[in-house]
């Protein structure tokens, strides 16, 4: 095999012929460009009228399939916020007021079948699957370990995912709970420890489930609301918390709003960050806002999970990035690496704490990845808020 | 100097059909997009999503660019856009991990070889910088100037970028006695 500039650039090319031809020109046995693929991407352009040649704006553009629809972000954080009334009346008047004991973990080891169309996950070293629908978008399928085994949420089913702005789920979100080390994330075998609202509002109001974290005993999410036909509110949502003891022992509870993000709420703004801190289950927000001078002040609060009380931290946060081994799955192999991560310093009433970062949120996050990886500088007006 | 693009295909682009396109160009596409994200289901909607914005806009392809190399920066743009989008838009953890817990576990992939398997896997473990370059050159077959131009970097860049690529992974080889 030979390459685009074996003749302009011989001295790099000396030694690496050798495995530049066993390496062929891809690993994999099959294409990954499928007929089934050409197929979907000729009904999508059906869809869009491919008979119309003007040329459609990037913003106009739509993503048909619905996993690449969620993947531009639209739905994984939930925008908008609650609508007026009472929000915890109507959580709770759907709570499931199911009894009995967690799950118990199952005796015999658990078979790794999953079947066409699972969404996969490997949490603490051991493999899980989640069986769904082939119409599910698997990029919203979530599954988080905590203290009293893992937590899963299933994507519901959706509607009108062709149509932006009217794309909606047409069942609720629902949280199950399934042992460490059962690798078959079912509702039947599974208990069902919290069912959402699917409307918020009004009818055509939804409620929308963002982002799974667990910590320790507690269970933290993401949620907010949509309006069909609407446009969304970006970054602004809420943070709530449920106690799984409580929904592991089968009481009734519901969810406990930990923190809402408004419009005001500069998330994206710089380096912005979550750290949640599972040890100490504490949840640190920092924040930045400009300073009119060309800089940023920060932000911080640190909130306790358990009681929701929260405190503002005074002192100066820095963040360090860090290295870990890590394995990256390639194909049927998994490679040892390292990977980055971040962690935050910050000081309460004299005691130093490192705490990880677990959601980059603000922009400069992105802009410094693609700077040490690229050498490309972005301007920050070059990307909406 | 210029990759070996098929000459017809720049000279009736305008005139293909959106499968002659697929047909043609579907494989760079996909394997690109997968060797920039890593992911397949990535790969599938960023494949479709190029071929889309290429259907719609082929109006705007002007030639100066082998029409292969015109998909492959749609597809880098893209690629880009994803990722930026899940940096801004939603509570990413950062690093490669999907986040905690929440990482799918090994696609299924036949691959029969294991020298080319453990060959692919050292580059896949590459950093993003390195192992693009080295899939453009490996399996796109794109020349320095080309690489240059898609990837907005000086062609002493991509340059050094190559050697640094193919010095890690032959180092890699030789550390492990391939």
């Amino acid at each position: 095999m030979t390459t685009g500039h074996d003749k302009e650039d011989n001295t790099v090319m000396n030694g690496a012929k050798d495995w530049y031809a066993k390496a062929g020109r891809s690993p994999f046995a099959e294409d990954g460009f499928t007929p089934e693929l050409m197929e979907r991407i000729e009904a999508a352009v059906g869809s869009r009228g491919a008979g119309k040649s003007k040329f459609r704006s990037r913003k106009s553009l739509g993503l048909t399939c619905l996993a690449a629809l969620l993947l531009s972000g639209v739905l994984i954080w939930p925008l908008g916020e609650w609508g007026k009334g009472d929000v915890a009346g109507k959580l709770s008047s759907l709570w499931s007021k199911t009894t009995g004991a967690a799950v118990q973990p199952t005796a015999s080891p658990q078979t790794y079948n999953p079947p066409v169309g699972s969404a996969e996950f490997e949490i603490d070293g051991l493999k899980y699957y989640m069986p769904l629908p082939l119409d599910r978008n698997k990029s919203r399928a979530f599954a988080v370990e905590t203290s009293a085994g893992i937590v899963w949420s299933p994507p519901p089913p959706m509607a009108d995912y062709m149509k932006p702005k009217y794309t909606h789920n047409t069942e609720p979100y629902t949280l199950y709970l399934t042992p460490k080390g059962h690798s078959e994330l079912s509702a039947a075998s599974a208990k069902r420890i919290y069912t959402f609202p699917l409307y918020a509002g009004g009818a055509q109001t939804y409620f929308d489930l963002g982002f799974l974290y667990g910590a320790g005993d507690f269970l933290l999410f993401s949620h907010g609301t949509y309006t069909l036909g609407a446009e969304r509110v970006p970054n602004t949502g809420k943070l709530s918390v449920i106690d799984l003891r409580k929904a592991a022992a089968g009481e009734v509870t519901v969810p406990r709003e930990l923190q809402a993000f408004d419009s005001s709420y500069t998330l994206t703004l710089y380096k912005s960050f979550i750290a949640i801190d599972q040890d100490r289950e504490e949840v640190l927000l920092v924040n930045y806002t400009e300073d009119g001078k060309g800089g940023y002040t920060e932000h911080s609060k640190l909130l306790d999970i358990a009681t929701g009380k929260s405190q503002v931290l005074t002192g100066t946060i820095t963040t360090e990035k860090k290295k870990r081994p890590a394995k990256t799955h390639f194909g049927a192999i998994t490679i040892d690496t390292n990977e980055d991560y971040f962690v935050a310093h910050y000081e309460l009433k004299g005691e130093k704490r490192t705490v990880e970062i677990s959601m980059a949120t603000g922009h400069q996050w992105y802009y410094d990845w693609v700077y040490e990886e690229y050498g490309q500088k972005i301007e920050p007006s070059a990307t909406p808020k | 100097m210029q990759s070996k693009e098929l000459p017809y295909a720049v000279a009736y682009a305008p005139t293909m059909t959106l499968r002659e396109m697929m047909e043609t160009y579907g494989s760079d596409v996909w394997h690109y997009a997968f060797f920039l994200t890593r992911s397949r289901e990535q790969a599938n909607d960023i494949s479709q999503e190029v071929f889309l914005k290429a259907y719609k806009g082929i109006g705007k392809y002007r030639g100066q660019a082998a029409l292969k190399t015109w998909l492959l920066t749609i597809t880098r743009n893209t690629a880009f856009s994803f990722r930026r989008n899940s940096f801004w838009r939603r509570f990413t953890p950062l690093g490669d991990r999907q986040g905690p817990g929440q990482a799918p576990s090994a696609e299924k992939e036949a691959i029969g070889n294991q020298y080319v398997s453990r060959i692919w896997e050292i580059i896949m473990a590459l950093p993003d910088k390195h192992r693009e370059v080295l899939v453009l050159d490996i399996q796109q077959n794109l020349s320095v100037a080309e690489m240059s131009a898609l990837l907005g970097v000086a062609q002493g860049t991509v340059k050094s970028r190559l050697a640094r690529a193919r010095d890690k992974v032959r180092t890699a080889m030789k550390e492990e006695d391939l």
